[in-house]
């Protein structure tokens, strides 16, 4: 029986490891759209005389008025950060540090950018909405040495309170 | 806690915690992979025009086994690009045999086999070389996705005694994947 409770116990750690006790994972199934298909094209069409080996192989694939809509409710009232993480292991790609997101939007949030396996700070504030919403123009590129398949792959989006 | 053993309530945490991390439906990137394969091959000046390169053997030194080189430097470059997915690799070949050096003189019969003729790269990522008056003569082989550009001198080796006059010809590179 010792040995079942250390497997337990294992177990447990390893699953409050992949989910930190002080982040709570916030709910974005209220986004209108809940699966985006985007094509990876060659970034530089044309002109390749004078690229070097990165800008040969980049890959980008555009994401337009993508509505995020994220379930703050529980939170009212406290001040919290919002991050957002791309996932480290992307299923198409041997290498996701090869991936790059980054967006712009209408101002709820912040612009900004990420590889896999991070995060980034979205919000920052005292959460007044019981849905918090914005709209996103998101780049995605990726080196296509490391594309083996298609890419498929979730954003998560987290709070930390403060 | 009376009536619950240690399993059974790290059980419940477990369940707990993994219904947390197995939350909600969440928004989904399908990013389709559409980078067509391309390959692309410039030899000598940009457009169209087929770059010359010319040697000039003094009268009195004709056959004489010192080679000539020719002024300036030929660009060569290939490129070849696709994902990791469908990855290609192209081949660089030269036709040095179906337009070989003629004599220019409209009663001349010569001619001078490009076998006559080398190059020394100055990089060496196209490697150095010699015409072998084949059609299909194998210069270098490249895997996706990679750009080469090298630059060739050439040089005639002026081993053969020949009808003086003005000779012309031409090579074809080919850049291609099977």
């Amino acid at each position: 029986m010792g040995g079942s409770v250390k497997q337990y116990w294992l177990l447990l750690t390893a699953l409050i490891a992949c989910n930190p006790l002080h982040a709570e994972r916030l709910d974005d199934s209220l986004s209108t759209q809940q699966q985006f298909d985007v094509d990876l094209v060659w970034k530089e069409q044309h002109g390749t005389e004078n690229l070097d080996t990165r800008e040969l192989n980049a890959l980008i694939a555009r994401a337009r008025r993508v509505e995020i809509r994220l379930n703050t409710a529980p939170y009212i009232g406290q001040r919290g950060r919002i991050f957002i993480t791309l996932p480290l292991n992307i299923r198409g790609t041997a290498d996701s540090s090869a991936l790059r997101m980054s967006w712009t939007t209408n101002g709820r949030f912040s612009n900004g950018s990420l590889t896999a396996g991070n995060r980034v700070k979205l919000f920052e504030g005292e959460i007044t909405e019981r849905v918090m919403t914005d709209v996103f123009d998101i780049t995605f590129e990726i080196d296509a040495r490391q594309v083996y398949n298609n890419l498929r792959f979730e954003p998560v989006y987290d709070i930390e309170l403060y | 806690m009376p009536g619950h053993t240690l399993p059974t309530v790290l059980k419940s945490l477990l369940l707990v915690c993994a219904l947390w991390c197995a939350m909600a439906d969440a928004v989904v990137f399908n990013l389709n992979n559409r980078a067509t394969p391309r390959i692309n091959i410039r030899v000598g000046a940009a457009g169209s025009n087929i770059t010359e390169v010319a040697f000039t053997v003094p009268a009195g030194q004709i056959g004489d086994n010192n080679p000539i080189t020719a002024a300036g430097r030929v660009r060569i470059q290939v490129l070849i690009r696709a994902s990791a997915a469908n990855p290609l690799t192209g081949f660089l070949t030269v036709d040095s045999l179906s337009n070989p050096l003629e004599n220019t003189d409209p009663g001349s019969t010569s001619s001078i086999p490009f076998s006559e003729i080398s190059w020394t790269a100055r990089d060496g990522d196209i490697p150095s070389g010699a015409f072998q008056d084949e059609i299909d003569q194998d210069i270098v082989s490249f895997q996706s996705s990679q750009r080469y550009r090298d630059f060739h001198t050439f040089s005639y080796a002026n081993t053969l005694e020949i009808e003086s006059g003005t000779y012309e010809g031409h090579v074809i590179y080919t850049w291609a994947v099977p």
